[in-house]
């Protein structure tokens, strides 16, 4: 063990938001001590090539996730479920903004 | 009841392996075995701590690049390769490890990093070759990873690969400007590769019946190709690249062979390789004694850090 | 007399321009070499903005030479006594308190600079300037706050700070003396006398300073060695040797 203990602090997630209007994308993680710093880092790392209008960055343990054995029930699935896709509806020709 | 137990974890490894037939990516909170796990945290943390390593060779040449737009590129590259460690000791840490554990474990000597970056960069010349051939040997490993099962470093090699590219176009422009250049310039660039064209064969590893990990990992898709096909694609791809810009290669046995479509090359010497990654390379010290000295010369600046957030109850500072 | 004038407004531009390029050059060094990983990257962010300022400026600069030179030339060229940079930028980042904090006082001085020809008449430097804006705002917030960080951080990093501003004192007031050019220029374009920006900078280092439990105190004209003519420390020959190796050793060629 080197003889200096010492952190890298804690980690935070990095969401990006490429161009306004579009949706913060996850981009990957940072360490940072606070929340500040944490930004900096993001846009230091990165939004080096532009990639960025906006950035979020969140404590990766504040990030609640569903689990994989949830993944069956949690996310219904909807292919049994056509009702909710607009192909199941037939509708006149010709009618239009529909 | 152990029986039972061990079923159950025959079970899910079936499962396990079902889905990586499959082609499913392997995310974090996924069941996986404990090998599996630990194989990946092994070659990960390898490879994050080899850009970090590899961030010394190159920039031993950024006060000394001969023009601006040189200096510029250059430091964008070793500044890419930072942060491409990073992305790598993050994706790592979703297996459950920290990265201040990962850096002691680089910083200790017990974990290993490429071998290539134990050799030094002694022209100018030399930081063309490494830019063409060893980032260049990267993107051909690195594009077959991005493929790989486990979600987060399959990732990070894509973010990874769309970086790579430029850094090989700036070093093959570098050497490119050499070869074409005086004879003076176009001698340091064929001596440079002609000291690094046998290590960057070496970077693909020990022929697959040589190494030790390679069946498992190929089982599991953490790596998809053998070392030999990788190594055989960076030839086919390097040698004529060479020969574009009139400079030779120092193997006498390098020959197309018409029928194969393949440059068939000569016998890498596995010993050179063997006592560079034991430990008796030129630079391994000093790249292990350079990184030492950043991280204890840092620590204060770590702690200052530190104790100003805790100043202020954690997280949000502003 | 119009040929003076053009290398004056090159002599001029250089001083900032060349302050730029040795910072940047500096900046460089820690690359491979920070305390944390993430701040390596961005330092490194740090030089490719001031090297990225220079070439634009070192461009403009080379105009005014008959025949023109290129920021290239001017770079790898001119020996130190040729140099025009602020005395403060050659300093040796001796450890990260004193890369930081020659961080906080030349990227306030430098918006500042760059602040008042965004606004002068002079079209072309008023264009480089708008855009050295935006980046030299987050050399400053990101200065700001790692001297929050050392300075109010442990007992060593606030005595390290100390001891960087106690270094760093006899070169202060170079940042602020007046040329010649200086005065030609505000005559003819409105652009601030460097002896102008001395308020502002230092209201704001003092304010940053003791939110971060450190000491300040104005700029000393008592240290009177200025670079503005061309003269420098001990450290400008060895920063041009290394920079210059392959240029001097293999001059007129392409890379």
């Amino acid at each position: 063990m080197s003889d200096k203990k010492d952190s890298q602090f804690d980690l935070w997630e990095v969401f990006l938001q490429a161009k306004s209007g579009e949706a913060h994308q996850h981009a990957g993680s940072v360490h940072a001590a606070d929340s500040q710093t944490a930004l900096m880092n993001a846009r230091d790392v990165y939004s080096r090539r532009g990639e960025a209008v906006s950035i979020w960055v969140v404590p990766a343990n504040k990030i609640v996730a569903s689990s994989p054995e949830q993944e069956g029930p949690f996310f219904d699935s909807g292919n049994d479920k056509v009702y909710r896709h607009p192909q199941f509806y037939k509708v006149p020709r010709g009618v239009k903004n529909l | 009841m152990i029986q039972f137990i061990f079923i159950g974890i025959r079970m899910d490894e079936e499962k396990f392996q079902q889905r990586i037939d499959n082609g499913e990516k392997i995310e974090p909170k996924d069941w996986m075995p404990d090998e599996y796990r630990q194989q990946l945290i092994r070659m990960m943390s390898q490879h994050a701590h080899s850009e970090i390593v590899g961030m010394l060779p190159e920039a031993n040449w950024i006060t000394r690049a001969p023009s601006l737009r040189r200096k510029m590129g250059l430091l964008a590259k070793v500044q890419d390769e930072g942060g491409h460690g990073m992305y790598i000791y993050c994706a790592t840490e979703t297996l459950g490890i920290d990265r201040a554990e990962l850096i002691d474990q680089l910083l200790t000597g017990k974990a290993k990093y490429s071998n290539i970056f134990n050799y030094p960069t002694i022209s100018w010349a030399d930081i063309g070759v490494i830019g063409w051939i060893v980032d260049g040997a990267a993107i051909v490993n690195q594009t077959v990873l991005a493929k790989g099962s486990y979600g987060p470093y399959a990732r990070a090699m894509l973010r990874i690969c769309k970086e790579e590219n430029f850094h090989k176009k700036q070093g093959y422009e570098i050497v490119t400007a050499l070869a074409l250049g005086t004879p003076e310039q176009k001698e340091m660039a064929q001596d440079a590769i002609n000291r690094w064209w046998w290590p960057a064969l070496m970077m693909f590893g020990p022929s697959d019946k040589n190494s030790p990990h390679s069946a498992k990992l190929l089982k599991w898709q953490i790596k998809r190709k053998s070392n030999d096909e990788l190594r055989q694609r960076f030839v086919d791809i390097t040698v004529p690249q060479a020969q574009a810009i009139g400079l030779t290669l120092p193997d006498e046995k390098l020959k197309y062979d018409q029928e194969t479509d393949h440059w068939e090359f000569g016998e890498i010497d596995w010993n050179e390789f063997k006592q560079v990654i034991s430990g008796f390379g030129p630079c391994n010290h000093d790249r292990l004694a350079a990184r030492n000295k950043a991280h204890s010369e840092g620590h204060w600046v770590r702690e200052a850090v530190q104790a100003y957030a805790n100043k202020r109850g954690g997280k949000d500072v502003r | 007399m119009s040929e003076q004038l053009e290398l004056n407004k090159a002599r001029y531009i250089l001083r900032v321009a060349d302050t730029e390029l040795i910072l940047g050059h500096r900046l460089s060094e820690l690359c491979g070499h920070g305390p944390i990983l993430e701040e390596d990257i961005a330092v490194a962010n740090l030089a490719l903005d001031c090297l990225g300022h220079a070439n634009f400026l070192l461009e403009l600069a080379g105009r005014f030479y008959s025949p023109a030179l290129s920021a290239d030339n001017l770079a790898y060229e001119r020996l130190a006594n040729q140099y025009f940079n602020v005395l403060l930028a050659e300093l040796p980042n001796e450890d990260f308190a004193h890369l930081i904090l020659k961080q906080l006082y030349l990227s306030i001085f430098l918006q500042l600079r760059y602040f008042s020809w965004a606004s002068s008449s002079w079209k072309e430097l008023a264009q480089i300037s708008k855009k050295a804006l935006t980046e030299v705002k987050y050399h400053v917030m990101h200065s700001k706050e790692w001297v929050l960080r050392l300075g109010d951080g442990t007992e060593e990093s606030n005595q390290r700070m100390q001891q960087a501003i106690v270094n760093f004192e006899p070169y202060v007031a170079d940042l602020f003396v007046d040329h010649a050019e200086d005065c030609i220029f505000k005559k003819q374009f409105n652009c601030a006398l460097s002896s102008e920006l001395i308020s502002d900078w230092s209201k704001q280092v003092e304010d940053c300073l003791s939110s971060a439990k450190l000491s300040f105190s104005e700029p000393n004209s008592n240290y009177s060695y200025s670079s503005i003519t061309g003269k420098h420390t001990e450290y400008l020959d060895y920063i041009l040797a290394d920079m210059q190796f392959l240029t001097r050793r293999y001059p007129g060629l392409s890379w």
